[in-house]
């Protein structure tokens, strides 16, 4: 399967590292969309579709605590599996934005193999294999 | 102290943090540990930053610009240098930083929630700097200090996190 990806992170370098560190996991990517924040990507999710959406926590504007509120309750995250990339390790955090409705949690540092597993995970890739 | 979980030595979380974000994220390995005493730093750049919660206080790294540069095309894959402007390399040291704080963060206290703050440079190795981070009289002494300098094999890194309890 080749995915629509979002990726949505403040850093323009991390964001670029998301992407080759996909490509290095052999994960089949057909479109690479990215935000800056939680606003930004909101505006991109009401014109492009993806299949999975990659977010920071901290984040200007928007933050991703609150980006992941406010898919909720637009009802997209029933949809659109959101996988929170973060350097925050706590299970306290990680507890937090799971209830807020983020299907999966990656902290960094991580390795290629299991962002792509996290990917798979999350979208069902992985039982269908 | 009213942690309710043992915390692990703030040096040692440091370090492993400092080895654990160079080898995945930066696919670097440093070839060992530096003794700052021994081995002053050279001319480096210097980040910071700060971060709240259960706990308060600041980090920063310290890096020698070569260095700094060589992580930075790990990072990105850029073999060009036209790729890499100056600008870039100090971002990509920024992200470093923050990899760095939050990770020994998160690993030093799991059970409690931080919020980290942006990292911000404190000099670039073309400004002229202190061999070690300021100290502010006013400011309450830590209660957790941890630091950790490595050889990144033509340059060094070193790190400072400073953690105060936050009140009740």
């Amino acid at each position: 399967m080749s995915f629509r990806v979002l990726i949505v992170d403040d850093s323009p370098s991390m964001r670029a590292f998301i992407k080759r560190v996909m490509t290095l996991s052999g994960l089949e990517v057909s479109a690479h969309l990215e935000a800056g924040d939680g606003q930004e990507a909101i505006e991109l999710l009401n014109r492009e579709w993806v299949d999975v959406i990659l977010t920071d926590i901290n984040m200007p504007r928007m933050n991703g605590e609150e980006f992941v509120r406010k898919l909720s309750e637009s009802g997209l995250l029933k949809t659109v599996p959101v996988v929170v990339v973060s350097t925050d390790a706590t299970d306290a955090r990680r507890e937090h934005l799971t209830a807020l409705g983020a299907r999966g949690y990656l902290t960094k540092p991580f390795l290629p193999e299991a962002l792509r597993e996290e990917i798979e995970r999350v979208t069902g890739v992985a039982d269908v294999k | 102290m009213s942690s309710e979980t043992p915390r692990d030595n703030m040096s040692d979380a440091l370090g492993a943090a400092v080895e654990s974000v160079l080898e995945t994220m930066f696919f670097t390995m440093p070839d060992g540990k530096v003794d700052l005493e021994q081995q002053p730093l050279p001319v480096h750049h210097r980040v910071g930053m700060t971060f709240t919660g259960a706990y308060w206080g600041n980090f920063e790294l310290r890096i020698t610009p070569d260095s700094a540069r060589a992580i930075a095309e790990n990072f990105t894959g850029a073999t060009d240098p036209d790729e890499l402007p100056d600008e870039k390399v100090m971002e990509v040291v920024a992200e470093l930083t923050n990899m760095i704080c939050g990770s020994t963060l998160s690993h030093w206290a799991s059970d409690k929630i931080f919020s980290l703050g942006s990292p911000h440079w404190i000099a670039t190795a073309e400004t002229p700097v202190d061999q070690h981070p300021e100290s502010d009289p006013n400011k309450p002494e830590a209660v957790f200090h941890g630091h950790r300098a490595f050889d990144l094999g033509g340059g060094l890194l070193a790190a400072d996190i400073e953690v105060h309890e936050s009140a009740a």
